[in-house]
């Protein structure tokens, strides 16, 4: 019989066929230790699969890792699926649905501010999302008199406030005041019993003071 | 060599790579073939319906207020 590595070198084997029982174990030995060390390598590098699948950038286009990733179905407002981004920002949901929102929330203490992709269908079955810088602005909600609120309702509204999207929930402290990430171009609404909404759209990092009139 | 052990020598190594290649291939794809990237839909308020967009946009503002703070609890944020 040929040994296996005289049949590397292309010398034939003694048998009629090419591939000898000791060259077979050989190639299920180098298949097996493809599979367990070269895999893990090939999957790190790959995209994840999934029904749904994306990726979330920031604004110069840098992969975002570990992002919080949250699929809502129909008019849901419970998430149906939750996921992380990877090394190279990307995620994956398992399921489509016929009408769906994705949001990617950027840990708490971050330069990022949060991004919605609406109103998808099947049809987008890949995902981009864009986290727009955050501005850290100090909001306080004062009546007409200056006096500050306490416990107000605040929102960080997206820059397109014909179609508003929430980025951002607090609440005024006891100083009437509260501090928030906004997007370049985004506002900041209030609310609060007794008096009438009000919006704020701050012109940078710094100060916003939001004026409410009382609900007569 | 008996044909027999042969037989399931060469039966095992093909085996053995067409359940690499299956299990590779996928991971292999590039990005480009998932689909190309595109900017997120801004919202599809349809212009022909009479609808109140202030109440339409004053609804998906509350939605994904909603939205955002059950995200809030699932994150336990």
């Amino acid at each position: 019989m040929t040994a296996p590595h005289e049949q590397w070198l292309g010398k034939k084997p003694r048998g009629k066929s090419g591939l000898s029982a000791e060259g077979g174990l050989l190639l299920v030995l180098a298949a097996g230790t493809l599979a367990l060390v070269g895999l893990p390598d090939l999957r790190r590098d790959s995209p994840p699969a999934g029904a749904v699948i994306g990726r979330v950038l920031d604004e110069s286009g840098k992969p975002c890792p570990e992002v919080s990733v949250l699929l809502y179905a129909g008019e849901g407002t419970s998430p149906a699926e939750l996921t992380h981004t990877d090394a190279a920002g990307r995620f994956a949901f398992q399921q489509s649905y016929a009408h769906f929102h994705v949001l990617a929330l950027p840990e708490a203490r971050t330069r990022y501010c949060p991004a919605w992709a609406v109103d998808l269908t099947p049809a987008d079955a890949f995902v981009p999302l864009a986290l727009p810088a955050a501005m850290e602005v100090d909001v306080s909600v004062e009546t007409e008199t200056g006096s500050p609120i306490h416990n107000a309702e605040l929102v960080v509204l997206t820059p397109d406030l014909a179609a508003p999207l929430a980025l951002q929930l607090a609440r005024t402290d006891k100083a009437g005041r509260a501090v928030l990430a906004v997007p370049p171009l985004g506002s900041v609404g209030a609310r609060v019993r007794g008096f009438r909404p009000g919006v704020g759209t701050p012109e940078g990092p710094g100060r916003l003071r939001i004026p409410l009139q009382p609900d007569r | 060599m008996p044909p027999r052990r042969r037989k399931t020598a060469r039966n095992l190594a093909l085996t053995a790579l067409s359940v690499l290649a299956v299990l590779a291939l996928p991971h292999l794809a590039p990005d480009a073939e998932r689909g190309e990237q595109r900017e997120p839909p801004s919202g599809s308020p349809d212009a022909s319906r009479a609808v109140d967009e202030g109440a339409e946009a004053l609804l998906r503002l509350e939605q994904s207020a909603e939205r955002l703070t059950a995200a809030y609890e699932v994150l336990g944020r």
